[in-house]
């Protein structure tokens, strides 16, 4: 042992001798475990879709979204104090050039009202999962303005509503980020500051739950890219 | 390549006296054996327990993260590095998931509270004052900010050195260091006094 590692009195002793007992592994909790296991996919080698370990697999990031014509748009009707952006700007799976799937160009919504804006990729063949069972994801920019915050993340049920996951990156007020989003139907929201939870003003609201709920609703599929 | 004939008893053991490494139920696993990811989880299903138990205190979020941070385990097993030693690999999923736990326990406004139904009714050898200091001390324990009861679990619950613990958690050492030092105090500043009632 180091020095410094040591516990210093027979409280100390005391103490950690208690917190190493009280606990036992039942076979029963060993065998849900099992049963959830053998329930998933199976692992394939040299591909992991879990970021948990640092095995999060890195994609080529596209243009970022304020260099584009899209932001211009947005950045002109930008006059309110919050506006919220969430973009699909392509849809692919876990890995790419899996045969079958397709990258696909993103185009920008118009039709919609300035303060919350979807623009949907264009749709990919297949169906929600690959062939060997994973599940399909796309890319979603998450754009949010706010000129006076600190510090902005969006959270949902994507990233288990872990703010450290999907920090937005500044760039004149404007914050955004590239997430991808699981095929699916996903509850989501933006941190601000850490502590200040907001709702995306133009989407729809998930209905209420035991917790609150009234968290942003995004959906993401392969008939429309995402939209909410 | 080395081939095991393991056959699991009810004690998880095996029926020859030779063990297979961690490292070569992997590598079972991978080639298409998911039986043998079950003798992973006989192996470190108590001391993921353990861990979540005393990070989240309370028993059924304990149970329902390890079984998570498995499953994540299993299927992120293709990125899974020879080199690399399993245990620490699980740990660090586990600690990664125990964080997400809290942190959608504060997005649910719930408290940490000790568990003190799930605290009674764990299966435990002790007499009943053990049990009643055990207690009190993971309440005390659940009084800590998370990242002190984090590095103090890791230190010296199981016994971990502080560079594997800086891969666990993604921390420096001089402030895990620190962490362990100030949890050191805060529990004897808590506990002190009440070991003897």
């Amino acid at each position: 042992m180091r020095p410094g590692d040591e516990l210093e009195s027979a409280l100390d002793e005391r103490i950690v001798s208690a917190l190493r007992g009280g606990v036992a592994s039942t076979p029963e909790a060993r065998e849900r475990v099992m049963h959830a296991v053998r329930a998933s996919a199976a692992p394939v080698r040299g591909v992991g879709e879990d970021d948990d370990a640092g095995v999060t697999d890195v994609r080529a990031r596209r243009r970022p979204f304020w260099r584009s014509p899209a932001f211009g748009l947005l950045a002109a009707a930008s006059i309110a104090g919050v506006i919220a952006l969430v973009r699909a700007v392509g849809v692919e799976g876990p890995i790419p050039d899996v045969p079958g799937q397709q990258r696909v160009a993103s185009r920008r919504e118009t039709a919609r009202a300035p303060r919350s804006v979807v623009a949907p990729a264009a749709a990919a063949a297949g169906s929600p999962t690959l062939g060997d069972g994973r599940t399909r994801v796309a890319r979603v920019q998450f754009v949010f303005v706010a000129p006076q915050a600190r510090r902005v993340a969006v959270v949902g049920d994507f990233n288990d509503w872990d703010a450290a996951a999907a920090p937005l990156a500044p760039a004149g007020g404007v914050w955004s980020a590239q997430v991808d989003v699981p095929f699916g139907r996903h509850d989501y929201a933006f941190v601000v500051d850490g502590d200040r939870w907001v709702r995306d003003p133009n989407a729809p609201q998930a209905p209420a739950d035991e917790f609150g709920g009234g968290y942003s609703v995004l959906v993401v599929d392969e008939n429309s890219g995402a939209h909410r | 390549m080395t081939h095991f004939h393991v056959t699991r008893g009810e004690s998880g053991g095996f029926s020859n006296s030779v063990k297979p490494t961690d490292a070569a139920l992997v590598q079972r696993v991978l080639e298409g054996d998911v039986e043998s990811f079950a003798v992973l989880v006989d192996r470190h299903h108590e001391r993921c327990l353990r861990i979540a138990l005393r990070l989240l205190g309370n028993s059924e979020d304990a149970e329902e993260t390890v079984q998570d941070a498995f499953v994540r385990a299993y299927r992120a097993l293709g990125r899974y590095e020879e080199r690399e030693q399993f245990a620490p690999w699980l740990t660090r999923i586990l600690v990664n998931r125990c964080r997400t736990a809290m942190s959608r326990r504060v997005r649910h406004g719930k408290t940490f509270v000790d568990d003190e139904l799930a605290i009674a009714a764990a299966p435990t050898r002790d007499s009943a004052d053990s049990g009643m200091w055990r207690a009190e001390v993971e309440r005390a324990l659940a009084a800590l900010p998370a990242e002190q009861r984090e590095a103090f679990v890791l230190k010296h619950v199981e016994e971990l050195e502080y560079e594997a613990m800086a891969e666990i958690t993604g921390a420096g050492i001089s402030a895990l260091k620190m962490r362990v030092k100030r949890a050191r105090e805060r529990l004897r500043a808590l506990l002190d006094g009440e070991e003897d009632r």
